[in-house]
């Protein structure tokens, strides 16, 4: 799948994992809350967890996560509040979760985990923006054909 | 628009990749990026501007537009594939800097704070890039819906 972090190493993971505190989550359970101010990120390890989107009367699913997808990574990113919402989408889903500022100290004291996380966690982003821009254009491609019929 | 800028790269970051880096003109109109094409280089934008255009059957959508110290290329230097739009100059004259990818690579082995500090700087200008593009797809669709 297209969320995990594949540059790093199971030495890095031995690191990280060290961290992290297990969290299990019932079908349904929220496992990151949409607007909230999410300095933490959470590994998938057990189970599918939805991606979902809160519209003004609806929610859309915007993606499926599994084992080892990263999610909170945005948030985590730039300081700031989830924009999306993640729910467990099994029985018993198992996620690690990881403070932020448990990660960046790991990140002073090694740099080169350091740079291979942001190496990882930057093509999950530009998969997901190449996605995403691939949509966009076809709307509004789509949008100029109807304008034309 | 918000700055797709390496910001996290320090002075002495910049002095040791530009150091590799190699100045290119653009005329208006001219691509800068093909679609399409190998992404063996990275280019940071120095003077002018430039849009980033997608192709899909037969229609080019501007998806970005990009300006001084801004990056370009990067997501085919990361995922070492092809470039999946096209880069191309909207001023008289654009200036960029272009860095082999094999160039920078070299100092990331050699210096792995700034690689770290150029991954983490990519990562938020993806991530910015991919709230905006989110933000105009659902713009897009709940327009669709109303018509």
């Amino acid at each position: 799948m297209t969320n995990r972090l594949l540059h790093l190493t199971s030495n890095d993971w031995a690191l990280i994992s060290s961290k992290a505190q297990r969290q299990i989550f019932n079908m349904g359970e929220v496992i990151i809350r949409q607007g909230s101010l999410g300095d933490k990120l959470y590994i998938i390890r057990r189970g599918e967890a939805a991606v979902e989107l809160a519209g003004t009367t609806s929610r859309a699913v915007l993606a499926t996560l599994g084992p080892e997808d990263i999610c909170g990574d945005m948030a985590f990113l730039e300081k700031s509040q989830t924009t999306a919402a993640v729910v467990a989408n099994s029985d018993k889903v198992e996620a690690d979760e990881i403070k932020g500022e448990d990660l960046r100290e790991l990140f002073e004291a090694f740099p080169r985990l350091a740079s291979r996380f942001y190496q990882s966690l930057a093509i999950v982003l530009a998969r997901r923006l190449r996605d995403t821009s691939r949509a966009l254009a076809q709307e509004i491609a789509a949008k100029k054909r109807n304008r034309l019929d | 628009m918000a700055s797709n800028g390496l910001r996290y790269l320090t002075a002495n970051d910049w002095a040791l990749i530009n150091a590799k880096a190699h100045r290119r003109h653009f005329k208006l109109g001219q691509e800068i990026i093909r679609q399409g094409s190998l992404g063996d280089r990275i280019y940071i934008i120095r003077k002018g501007e430039a849009c980033v255009e997608l192709a899909v059957t037969s229609t080019r959508t501007i998806l970005a537009t990009l300006g001084v110290e801004d990056i370009c290329g990067d997501m085919a230097f990361l995922e070492k594939g092809r470039t999946t739009a096209a880069v191309v100059a909207k001023d008289v004259e654009v200036e960029v800097d272009e860095i082999q990818s094999a160039d920078l690579r070299g100092i990331f082995e050699a210096f792995p704070r700034l690689a770290y500090r150029f991954y983490l700087s990519l990562a938020v200008v993806l991530a910015r890039r991919l709230r905006d593009t989110s933000r105009a797809l659902a713009s897009e669709i709940a327009s669709a819906d109303r018509r």
